[in-house]
């Protein structure tokens, strides 16, 4: 009884903020965890359109999509694909807004600041498909400004995307292009919660610039930096259809076919739902692996982990 | 305070889990006693959705004279876009009664179909009449109708086209040989007659038109015994084996002439990889000198290019090869149709057959796509449309229900712009003197199986759309067909070459 009104206690203290996560939770409850039982059909051979009763009924088949999606011929070059993308994206795109996020920080003045910030955030709320034409447009061998210039110093031009040497420099450099502004906001944020009186005592020791970025901000951001770094880590399965399906061609298959899109054209547009299920599940399983890691890594290394 | 407090909290979290519970829910169509249906259209490349006016007027005729209140959803124009949208609200379980489908059998593989026979007999009587026993046999399964074919059978859909008055400025006959093509596309690269270095040669179906299908079927067939269809097959061996065309002699000898036209210049550098609408833009701004895949491309465009270049025209092409004509017809009775299919889940399926068949009742097919009347004349197997109004508009696409042979139609008056996409349906869609037919024709194979026989199937195509874009352009010397062939075998190829023979031979048996 004595716990029980303790309980309530704590409720009654916190009840509003209880009230603040209630929306947050019943997102999540909905879009993410109720969802979820749909998994299910991984293991069963449902047809589309089935009711959940239908569905229910299904006849179970075990892990045969699993092995269909690991035997397939183009299993190991898609899987390699999405790795690869990923790994240059965390490699490109993680440090990037780092070095963002400190460099604009040094700026002194803060009208001009301010006009920084908010132009490097504008590309982020382009979509993917804008920005894959804006590539196109760019990069075309006929009209592209870059194949111009190429041009004017008399080399032949060179088709960008539809070249297997190019088409992942273009996937993860509009990513950077695209996200890079936006993803400065966190490390900013951790920027701003660093102690200024440490600025100011090491100001009055005589460190240099570069000195007090090394010493005072980088460690300030290390939490940040490491939380974000984990939580990229499990989206290293995670390539991105959007940009890779409007970027990706016939021609460059070899180099940018991911998992996402072998399932789109495979199975999505067959409606094999239930194949596409696995498929995702295989992928997520892996993704959850991959997060233990870093965080596991990351405490090894002394820093903080997720959880 | 602390109550103020409290009931803004309580205000605002309502608001905003009612606004969740909301999205969450799946929105149905009001059934306030009077039936309504829904029908999914597919949009058309290069027309836009028709505004809401229009459809109104349709709706509000439909309603009128059949006594269906229907709402009409016009889609994506891109069928990969299109049939995912479709799928994914089918199984979401929206109210969707008539959609046009790319494939009738892969619905009704699903069991999600409405045997439409009894409604036909009583509601569908213009359908059949204006159909034709021969188009209806398309959508026959198991005994029972599944579906209202949107085509005809077969199709002269994908001509050789070439800039007749570039032809006339550098003193050229129209050529009647893929050598005589060859050399016009030179003389148009050396001159460059749109001027600043910006003619295109040649161009051919890009990204859209699943890349290469388009110059394939407008010229394989030169180097060919029959025509061009996918992998349906192309010609029979001494083992009596059924080979894909991509096996056939010659096929080699038709991708090296295609990489030597690449090499060459003739064909832009991304030609395989651009949407439709940038080769649209090129067509209107009068850049391209010839044209090879789907008609529409000219047909639907050579008037708006005509408002900047008057003196501008196409004439179409009927090339002659090695082994005979170049162009492959489309013949769609090897495969399942695209058509209108009721699904099984509507209420009321004599009412959908009720509105399918509106279309195909007088000039109502007019009315559905331009929401205006016209008056109808029959005259030698072709139904002539007078426009009484001037047209509200050329780019907008309509419900487009109707008779499903397209090329009985021919639109006098109406917009100048499209002049040539009507006369080109009404009068050369179905002329096949000048191409060649599969000789799968007249064979329908069952796909379902073909996949299960072969379950890399979809491995296999990735391999044959990736290595065709490769030779196509070089990436991949054509001194290495043979090795990729081996590549395919490797992955089952053989398997699927077998199940595709004995479904042949089977059929072709029957038939005798």
């Amino acid at each position: 009884l004595h716990i029980r009104s303790r309980f309530f206690n704590k409720v009654n203290k916190y009840k509003f903020y209880y009230l603040l996560s209630a929306f947050g939770l019943l997102y999540f409850l909905i879009y993410h965890y109720i969802p979820m039982a749909g998994i299910l059909i991984a293991f069963k051979q449902i047809q589309p359109f089935m009711t959940i009763q239908q569905m229910l009924e299904a006849p179970w088949v075990g892990l045969k999509h699993f092995i269909t999606f690991v035997n397939g011929y183009y299993f190991w070059n898609v899987l390699g694909n999405t790795l690869a993308i990923s790994f240059f994206s965390l490699l490109f795109s993680f440090p990037a807004p780092i070095i963002l996020a400190i460099l604009i920080n040094e700026i002194q003045g803060n009208k001009f600041k301010k006009a920084v910030q908010t132009i490097i955030y504008m590309p982020h709320f382009l979509s993917w498909v804008i920005v894959a034409g804006l590539v196109r447009i760019v990069f075309s061998p006929s009209d592209g400004i870059v194949n111009q210039i190429i041009m004017s110093f008399n080399h032949k031009p060179v088709f960008f995307v539809g070249e297997n040497q190019y088409i992942r420099s273009l996937i993860v450099g509009s990513t950077i292009w695209k996200e890079t502004g936006w993803n400065t906001i966190i490390f900013l944020s951790a920027i701003t919660g660093i102690d200024q009186t440490l600025y100011e005592a090491a100001r009055v020791d005589g460190a240099t610039r570069f000195q007090k970025i090394l010493y005072i901000t980088l460690p300030g951001m290390k939490f940040a930096i490491s939380l974000i770094f984990i939580m990229s880590c499990g989206k290293l399965l995670d390539a991105g259809l959007e940009r890779v399906m409007l970027l990706y061609s016939p021609a460059t298959y070899t180099k940018a076919d991911i998992i996402d899109t072998y399932v789109y054209r495979a199975s999505f547009g067959d409606m094999q739902y239930s194949f596409a299920t696995a498929v995702n599940l295989f992928k997520s399983v892996l993704s959850f692996l991959l997060v233990l890691s870093a965080n596991w890594a990351s405490k090894k290394l002394g820093e903080e982990g997720i959880w | 305070m602390r109550l103020m407090k409290l009931l803004t909290f309580l205000l605002i979290n309502t608001i905003m889990c009612m606004t969740l519970l909301i999205s969450c829910g799946g929105k149905r169509n009001a059934t306030d006693g009077s039936l309504k249906l829904v029908a999914w259209v597919r949009g058309i490349n290069n027309y836009v959705v028709p505004p809401n006016y229009i459809l109104e007027a349709v709706h509000q005729k439909i309603l009128v004279d059949t006594g269906v209140d229907i709402k009409i959803v016009i889609g994506p124009a891109n069928s990969d876009e299109f049939n995912t949208q479709l799928n994914n609200a089918l199984a979401a379980g929206e109210q969707i009664d008539i959609a046009q489908v790319a494939n009738m059998k892969t619905y009704y593989d699903l069991g999600i179909l409405a045997d439409l026979s009894e409604a036909i007999n009583k509601y569908g009587l213009n359908i059949t009449e204006r159909q034709g026993q021969e188009n209806m046999n398309q959508a026959f399964i198991n005994g029972g109708y599944y579906g209202i074919p949107r085509n005809s059978i077969a199709g002269n859909t994908y001509p050789v086209w070439i800039r007749g008055d570039w032809l006339k400025k550098y003193n050229l006959n129209l050529p009647t040989t893929i050598e005589e093509f060859e050399n016009a596309l030179m003389i148009f690269a050396k001159n460059d007659p749109s001027g600043n270095g910006t003619t295109i040669p040649l161009m051919t179906n890009g990204r859209d038109n699943k890349n290469v299908m388009g110059c394939i079927m407008s010229l394989a067939a030169a180097w060919l015994d029959y025509g061009y269809n996918d992998l349906n097959g192309q010609f029979i061996d001494s083992n009596g084996h059924l080979l894909p065309s991509i096996l056939a002699p010659g096929f080699k000898d038709y991708l090296t002439t295609l990489y030597r036209w690449y090499k060459n210049g003739y064909l832009p550098r991304d030609n395989y990889l651009l949407q439709s609408a940038e080769q649209l833009d090129m067509i209107k701004a009068g850049r391209v000198g010839a044209w090879a895949g789907w008609y529409s491309y000219i047909t639907s465009n050579e008037g708006v290019m005509q408002v900047n270049h008057p003196e501008a025209y196409y004439e179409k092409l009927d090339l002659e090869g090695p082994k005979g004509f170049a162009q492959s017809f489309v013949y769609s009775g090897s495969d399942w149709p695209s058509a209108y299919v009721v699904f099984n889940r509507c209420k009321d399926v004599d009412a959908a057959v009720k509105v399918l068949n509106w279309g195909y009742i007088g000039a109502n097919y007019i009315y559905s796509k331009y929401a205006m009347d016209a008056e109808i004349d029959y005259t030698d197997g072709i139904y002539y449309y007078t426009i009484i109004k001037e047209p509200i508009g050329h780019d907008y696409q309509g419900l487009y229900l109707g008779p499903a042979n397209e090329s009985r139609f021919r639109l006098i008056g109406g917009d100048p712009l499209i002049k040539r996409h009507n006369d080109y349906t009404a009068m050369q869609m179905q002329d096949f003197r000048y191409g060649k037919f599969p000789i799968t024709k007249g064979i329908r194979f069952d796909r379902e199986l073909l996949n299960a026989v072969c379950p890399k199937f979809s491995d296999i195509n990735r391999m044959i759309e990736e290595n065709m874009l490769a030779f196509l352009v070089g990436k991949r010397h054509i001194n290495e067909y043979d090795n990729f062939i081996t590549e395919l075998f490797g992955i089952g190829f053989e398997q699927y070459i077998d199940e595709l023979s004995r479904q042949f031979n089977e059929q072709k048996n029957t038939q005798r």
